[in-house]
């Protein structure tokens, strides 16, 4: 067996999301009425070390690549590259996230665009969605409660303020807490997923104890065993310890080759290769809604990590309307019209 | 014969008298009358195209029922319909303004357009940008030319250095006295 112990795999999944070495990259997509999207790709560093072909999003030679080198008022220097692409419309970007050979490219990601007539207002809905990488995990939000869930999916920023903030040692054991509920989450998920992989594998092979119903009503009891012997699942696994007390002795000399290829096909889902950015959306018109944190400019944006679309597809939309002004004449001008005729008729009568 | 005769003699008689119609003029009774009646009858017709006005025409619909009554539903409608999406977007912008802010330095929030470093210097086609004027262009181009200068020198050295692991230890070693002295451990 390959992975790591869980513990430590949910501990490397929160090292990765704090990795400094790469550069910082946001990626904007500024959404115009007509579903055409400007992307731009922002990478900041502070040495002039940027790999074109590790960007999070696809990228070709069709690209404008503009690189400078700032210098802020303090004079720190910063390096940045900045490349931007116009798309024609949903299905050019779509069509670049299957062909995409980036560093993201296990991952799976499309975007939609909506554009809905509302007489008096025109609405437009943007979503990127990321999809999930285990098909029988839990979602996150049967372990968080609602507070929680808000404060799992917030930017690093906000965290932060909070958590050096006046009220800070409140929101560090909240953030413990949640820490505490989402290593469970993962570990439950993984289960889930290697038992759903498992019963893939053996196929037909399995009859009795060993069919997926089966398995799947003893869940809870792998995920009690995984999570005692956490410190040393690695070894354990290995050695066929926590298997032959899982499923029986007989069961795990059978099994023992779907078992480890299922545990690998969970870490490479656990562990999925995966570069985290931050996404930025600017849409036309009035922002009327989103699922994304508002920064002080009125620009939406959210963070993407790996952790985000394990269990469940993540999707960041955002929802604007533009006045359609010519339809507000012709009902005003209807409606006077309507107006004038009973004020005329109330006239005539009373003549 | 004689019948013949008798006939001719009462087709003059009947041609004569048709000449005596024909040159005579018909004599009028009522002349007044009938002259009153024309004129009355211009003077109606000139009555009705005064009385003809814009508003009459135009709401005319007024005095249809089920027109009135449509158009009037019609406005109801239009008027429940704007205040019902006016109070749903509203309300949604509402919940939007409750919503955390982020204030992440600048880059997270992606460098605006009209971001306006101290100094910008595009790598890629060697253009430099200054706000303010303290420098020349000559200054400025010295000063990249050194800084290109320096990250020549300093990646040479890097690669020195990393190939030499004693002298890699003996920097890092000197770099962790000075960081220990500057954090005053």
């Amino acid at each position: 067996m390959n992975s790591k112990p869980l513990k430590v795999a949910v501990i490397m999944i929160l090292a990765l999301i704090t990795s400094c070495d790469e550069p910082e990259t946001v990626v904007t997509d500024i959404v115009h009425t007509d579903g055409s999207v400007t992307r731009r790709v922002e990478m900041k560093n502070t040495e002039n070390k940027f790999d074109i072909h590790k960007i999070q999003v696809p990228f070709d030679s069709t690209w404008i690549v503009r690189d400078s080198l700032e210098f802020d008022k303090k004079g720190d220097t910063t390096w940045v590259k900045r490349a931007e692409k116009q798309y024609r419309n949903i299905d050019e970007i779509n069509m670049s996230y299957r062909s995409d050979s980036g560093c993201n490219k296990s991952v799976s990601r499309r975007s939609e665009f909506k554009k809905r007539f509302r007489w008096f207002n025109t609405e437009y809905r943007f979503a990127e969605i990321i999809e999930k990488e285990f098909a029988h995990g839990y979602p996150v939000s049967e372990f968080l409660n609602k507070e929680e869930l808000a404060y799992f999916f917030l930017t690093e920023d906000v965290t932060n303020k909070f958590e050096k903030g006046p009220d800070s040692l409140r929101y560090k054991a909240f953030s413990d807490t949640i820490s505490s509920k989402t290593d469970k989450w993962t570990i439950k998920s993984a289960m889930a997923e290697w038992i759903g992989d498992f019963s893939t594998l053996t196929g037909d092979k399995a009859t009795g104890d060993m069919t997926f119903d089966a398995l799947k009503a003893r869940e809870d009891e792998l995920v009690k065993i995984s999570m005692g012997n956490s410190k040393h699942f690695d070894s354990l696994w290995t050695n066929g310890i926590i298997l032959k007390e899982f499923i029986g002795e007989p069961n795990a000399i059978r099994y023992k080759t779907e078992a480890d290829s299922a545990i690998n096909l969970v870490s490479k889902k656990l562990f999925v290769d995966f570069h985290r950015y931050t996404v930025r959306i600017i849409m036309p018109g009035r922002l009327i809604g989103t699922n994304g944190s508002i920064d002080s400019t009125n620009v939406i944006l959210w963070p993407v990590k790996s952790e985000y679309f394990l269990t469940q597809p993540y999707e960041m939309w955002a929802e604007s309307k533009e006045p359609n002004k010519w339809a507000w004449i012709v009902t005003g001008i209807f409606l006077l019209f309507v107006l004038a005729g009973i004020i005329f008729k109330s006239i005539k009568r009373a003549e | 014969m004689k019948d013949i005769s008798e006939m001719k003699s009462e087709l003059s008689k009947y041609e004569r008298i048709t000449d005596i119609l024909k040159k005579s003029r018909p004599v009028l009774t009522g002349n007044e009358t009938i002259e009153e009646n024309v004129m009355e009858r211009i003077r109606d017709k000139r009555k009705i195209n005064e009385n003809f006005n814009i508003p009459d025409h135009l709401f005319g619909w007024v005095y249809v029922g089920w027109v009135r009554r449509g158009l009037i539903a019609a406005s109801v409608l239009i008027i429940s319909f704007f205040a019902v999406q006016q109070s749903m977007i509203l309300k949604r912008i509402n919940n939007l303004e409750r919503q955390e802010v982020s204030t992440n330095p600048s880059f997270v929030k992606g460098v605006p357009d009209d971001f306006e470093p101290t100094l910008l210097i595009n790598t890629r086609s060697g253009k430099i940008s200054l706000k303010g004027d303290n420098l020349s262009a000559r200054q400025l181009k010295q000063f990249q030319e050194s800084i290109n200068d320096l990250q020549a020198r300093y990646s040479n050295l890097i690669k020195l250095i990393e190939d030499n692991p004693e002298l890699k230890n003996y920097i890092e070693n000197k770099l962790s006295e000075k960081d220990k002295k500057k954090f005053n451990l």
